[in-house]
């Protein structure tokens, strides 16, 4: 099992590399998706590889002329390797317009780097049936545009055939998951989280092959089940969540028994229903999506005895749903959606009595030795 | 039984040496660059006040954010659950623990068990910390305690509006420029501090029983202190040496843990 | 400029707009006690004219916001909402009205705060930020919220899907309202509130025009407020005789000759939300610095300009979708290089508000375009929108200056933003 592990997180650091490597070997094209929700099959039905761009965390340089600092980690981040020159090899970039930042910001990537192919999509904030028509001609708006791309038409059929590939996928991976819920101690969260980020790299035929042997490999393996505590992390929405906190939450004895990362649950909960129109299928899977601090759910606004948060109710159900203790908040900085939800997530929490602690995370964050003590009294707290 | 906690803070490091019918003796030194040294240091010394010597301590247990860099203890803890056990040692009836150090600051919330139940720590930057005050003071070209005296002289606080302590440093600068009285200045640092301690005590729901109490360095400024009690319509306690509680409950919890073996 | 310089006076226009301002509140106060009308609280570029059309006393918590900046009384309100868990690095508009919003409902004598709502509306067309402070209004006042989902207007997209889009969630909000109220929806009324809506626009962008008159007879910052009555009051007919006297007023101004001070050197844009608690040391400086602010697409927000009476509903959705903050970043550009050339401005501040994504994040490009497209200079100064915790009063002094000496020198810089 470690080999196969191993060999996905080398994909994963070297993952841009691994696309001009697959260009060379393959001769196809590659369009990078910022995250998050960009729909890749509609990019694999037209015989493209679509790839995650997750930015790097090396100091950031280039994007400073363009962006003041208060964008966020993911944002500033990307835009740098893209001005460094790492993202040359692709052939096209593709966001869903997700934040306010990726919104107002993503053109510009268009407006001084020429890219064969560019495509902004809307996914409407507001998750309810009324949105659907709008949806379903972003949809198809994208995938005309791919289509004349590729030079070949994206038929119902092969579109159904990549989200049952693309849902395979979702479903080792679910796999994997439960592997770290299951049997805590034999996969490290922040390996977990970089295989899950391997697939969103690779092409999924490939990832999907390493992904069963691996799981059949693991089948054998034993963990000693412990009394230790079983933490729930979520936050963090975007980019790579940061190893070394997830590590140290690990290392001080907890076990992660669940996540919301992008690079986690968020990915590979909800699959493509795989009967009828592709297209509309896409659509019921858009408004059925794990419940999200970027979206706006009207029900809740309306009616009386209203929710104090979608996202609130997600967490704490999951929390008291799989018997986890306590929730870690990872907040990355100047993530808008998330501190705004952040506020009735925690009255949330508070009302259901579910223990919990922030941290500030994403490029530039305070030092680990804070973040050590930080997790160790919180861990004590819930122990002792 | 003789049991020790040691607290390597940013830039004071502390030990008790705690015997039977809770005996203790402290002591206190700057932190340094060597925490290994210091920490055996300021055992040492604690140990030879109480009248014993290093080998005679039974087990040691290191808090404070250099706590991994202390061989010699038996088990390390975070200052939070140290901090939070030491106050409700001296103080039972006490539920919220405000501390101030020189980096961080925290604010504990604590049940009738003397347990953790909820705890913040500041976090980015130094403001809200007793290194802010420092700053501020050697921008001032005074002591941490004239700050604390100025204030108390000041008819009109200003707004210190940023909240960065470098930034904070060029507003000082600009302030005097335009000839604003040092006492008006001192104040409005004050009340800076304390408006953001004061955030992070709401971050955690404060409760509204129970007593409040302050260790660190910084509760022995006592314009800090009144004016966070003001600022939250609350008393507050500040213990006779509020520096070694954390320190103290390390000492406790070192008790306990022999105990149990 | 002649030989001769008459100083204005302040413009009786702005004793007008102060008046309609008071009214403007005081009227909702009086609606709030007498419970006569439903009261929303909305978005700047929301359907609003339907709210109008149903008769809603409609106010505006981003307007709210100014004026608190301006009256010094924001920053507390922030303070209170940092309290409460919510990031200082939030939108500054947001905080301050959670901030007004929780002081009321705690008791705690929020500045001049806003009569509470029975009703919440919001479009994201302006930044989706804004959909979540609503949210919170509506936990806080325990109301109803109704979401208008605005698509961006991408390139390549088709517009008529957005119209479309939004057209039909105007409908459910008719029929939403109208159970609401109990009140049938009247479109002989929307169409008179559009028609109204029309000559107030018209009015409000021939008024900002009359800049582009070498000398200017007003600053940019003279101009601005009026705003408000465009886009708080643009359903009374009265609003265009506003605009109609301050065009004359200006006019005079023109024919004799006067100017807004002494020694305007520079016709210069201004780009972004004015940092409202500084509006007063902004003006001395740049007086001082013989900087003229001429005008900004800042205005293009209040603009409204589709509204038109023969297509109330399909214009209404218009002027929502096509609201100035919701178009692409290419657009912008370029637009603001027109006005440069419209107005034949010599160089460019512009005003980075940290915590306002929208109108922010993209300023870089923006000024990074102008420059290289007509050879001016730009600068870049960074504060917020009402927090002064992010102004540095001394930093932005020094930079205007520095400016000022290289507008002086006249050479315009090639290549890179200078500052």
């Amino acid at each position: 099992m470690q080999s196969i592990l191993d060999n996905l997180k080398l994909r994963y650091s070297r993952r841009n590399s691994e696309i001009v490597k697959w260009k060379d070997d393959t001769g196809g094209k590659v369009i990078g998706c910022l995250p998050m929700y960009f729909p890749e099959e509609f990019v694999h039905a037209a015989g493209l590889l679509p790839v995650t761009l997750f930015g790097g965390n090396g100091p950031i340089t280039h994007a400073n002329r363009h962006l003041m600092t208060n964008a966020c980690g993911a944002v500033r981040s990307t835009f740098e390797d893209l001005l460094s020159g790492k993202y040359d090899a692709l052939d096209g970039v593709a966001a869903v317009l997700i934040c306010d930042q990726v919104r107002f910001f993503f053109q510009v990537w268009s407006l001084d780097h020429e890219f064969a192919f560019f495509h902004q999509m809307w996914r409407p904030f507001n998750m309810s049936e009324a949105s659907r028509p709008f949806l379903l001609n972003e949809l198809k708006r994208l995938k005309s545009g791919l289509e004349e791309f590729a030079g070949k038409a994206i038929t119902p059929d092969k579109l159904r055939e990549s989200i049952r590939l693309f849902n395979e996928t979702r479903s080792l991976m679910r796999a994997l998951n439960d592997i770290r819920k299951t049997r805590p101690g034999l996969l490290k969260s922040s390996d977990l989280a970089k295989a899950i980020a391997a697939g969103m790299i690779m092409p999924k035929e490939e990832y999907n092959s390493l992904l069963k042997k691996l799981l059949v490999q693991a089948q054998d393996l034993e963990c000693e089940p412990g009394e230790k505590p079983k933490i729930m992390v979520c936050g963090h929405p975007c980019g790579m969540p940061e190893e070394e906190i997830l590590d140290l939450i690990e290392e001080m004895g907890a076990v992660i028994v669940g996540d919301d990362f992008f690079t986690g649950s968020r990915y590979f909960s909800v699959d493509v229903p795989c009967s009828g129109d592709p297209v509309e299928a896409y659509a019921d899977f858009y408004l059925g999506l794990t419940p999200c601090t970027t979206y706006h759910y009207p029900q809740n606004w309306i009616e009386q005895d209203r929710s104090l948060s979608t996202y609130g109710d997600y967490v704490a159900d999951y929390v008291l749903e799989n018997g986890i203790q306590g929730v870690i908040l990872l907040r990355e900085m100047y993530c808008d959606p998330f501190d705004l939800e952040f506020v009735m997530l925690k009255k949330r929490l508070e009302e259901q009595n579910i223990a919990h602690i922030t941290l500030n995370t994403g490029h530039e964050a305070g030092s680990l030795e804070t973040q050590r003590t930080r997790i160790q009294g919180y861990l004590e707290m819930l122990s002792l | 039984m003789i049991v020790a906690g040691v607290d390597i803070g940013s830039q004071t490091s502390k030990a008790v040496v705690l015997k039977e019918d809770h005996v203790f003796r402290s002591a206190l030194f700057p932190t340094g660059t060597d925490l290994y040294a210091v920490a055996r240091k300021v055992v040492e010394n604690a140990a030879q006040e109480l009248g014993h010597t290093f080998d005679d301590i039974q087990r040691i247990v290191a808090t404070g954010y250099g706590r991994v860099s202390v061989p010699f203890a038996a088990d390390t803890m975070s200052e939070i659950t140290c901090n939070a056990v030491g106050a409700y040692h001296f103080y039972p009836d006490a539920r919220l623990v405000v501390d101030i150090g020189g980096q961080d600051s925290k604010a504990i919330k604590i049940n009738d068990e003397g347990k953790v139940v909820n705890f913040a720590m500041n976090d980015k930057c130094a403001a809200g910390t007793g290194r802010f005050l420092e700053v501020a003071a050697e921008t001032l070209g005074v002591s941490v305690a004239e700050l604390a005296a100025l204030s108390r002289r000041s008819g009109n606080r200003i707004r210190i509006s940023s909240t960065c302590t470098v930034f904070a440093q060029t507003e000082i600068v600009s302030l005097i420029a335009r000839r604003t009285p040092q006492e008006d200045i001192a104040a409005g640092l004050h009340e800076s501090i304390v408006s953001r301690v004061y955030g992070l005590i709401n971050s955690i729901g404060p409760g509204d029983t129970g007593r409040v109490v302050m260790t660190g360095g910084v509760a022995r400024n006592d314009a800090i202190v009144s004016l966070l009690a003001s600022t939250m319509k609350r008393e507050i306690t500040v213990p006779e040496d509020p520096q070694i509680v954390t320190a103290f409950g390390a000492a406790l919890v070192a008790k306990s843990r022999l105990g149990s073996e | 400029m002649g030989t001769e310089v008459k100083i204005g006076n302040r413009l009786e226009s702005q004793n007008r707009l102060g008046k309609l301002i008071v009214d403007h509140y005081r009227e909702a106060r009086e609606i709030k006690e007498s419970k006569r009308k439903p009261i929303v609280w909305t978005t700047t570029a929301a359907p609003n004219e339907i709210l109008w059309a149903m008769d809603f006393c409609v106010l505006f918590p981003e307007a709210y916001a100014a004026t608190c900046g301006a009256r010094h009384a924001a920053y507390r309100h922030c303070k209170i909402t940092e309290d409460k868990g919510y990031e200082h690095h939030l939108c500054t508009y947001c905080r301050n009205g959670l901030g007004s919003t929780l002081a009321d409902i705690e008791g705690l004598d929020p500045f001049d705060p806003l009569p509470a709502p029975d009703l919440l509306l919001v479009a994201n067309n302006s930044c989706s930020l804004i959909t979540k402070w609503w949210e919170h209004l509506s936990h806080y006042w325990d109301v109803p919220m109704i979401h208008i989902d605005t698509p961006y207007i991408i390139p390549g997209i088709q517009e008529k899907d957005v119209i479309g889009h939004i057209k039909g969630q105007i409908g459910d909000l008719i029929r939403f309202l109208e159970e609401f109220t109990g009140k049938k929806f009247d479109l002989d009324r929307l169409r008179e509130v559009v028609r109204n809506g029309s000559e107030s626009a018209k009015g409000y962008t021939d008024m900002i025009k009359i800049n582009k008159h070498k000398p200017s007879p007003s600053t940019y910052f003279d101009l601005m407020p009026h705003n408000f009555p465009n886009l708080v009051l643009r359903y009374k007919p009265e609003v265009a005789d506003h605009y109609r006297l301050m065009k004359q007023e200006m006019n005079e101004r023109i024919r004799e000759g006067i100017v807004p001070f002494e020694n305007m050197k520079h016709r210069v844009y201004w780009d972004g939300i004015p940092y409202w608690f500084a509006m007063r040391f902004l003006s001395k400086k740049l007086q001082s610095l013989g900087i003229c602010l001429v005008t900004s697409a800042y205005s293009q927000l209040f603009a409204f300009d589709r509204s038109d009476p023969e297509r109330p509903l399909d214009s209404v959705a218009e002027n929502t979708a096509y609201f100035y903050l919701n178009r692409d970043v290419r657009y912008k550009a370029e637009y603001t290089e027109q006005l440069y050339r419209d107005y034949d401005m010599e160089a460019g501040i512009f005003a980075y508000a940290m915590t306002c994504k929208p109108f922010s994040i993209t300023m870089h490009y923006i000024a990074d375009y102008v420059q290289k497209k007509l050879g001016v200079l730009s600068t870049i100064i960074e504060g917020d929108l009402v927090d002064d915790t992010f102004f540095d009063e001394e930093k932005t002094g020094i930079r205007l200056e520095t400016f000022a000496e290289a507008l002086e020198s006249n050479k315009p810089s090639v290549g890179k933003v200078v500052f």
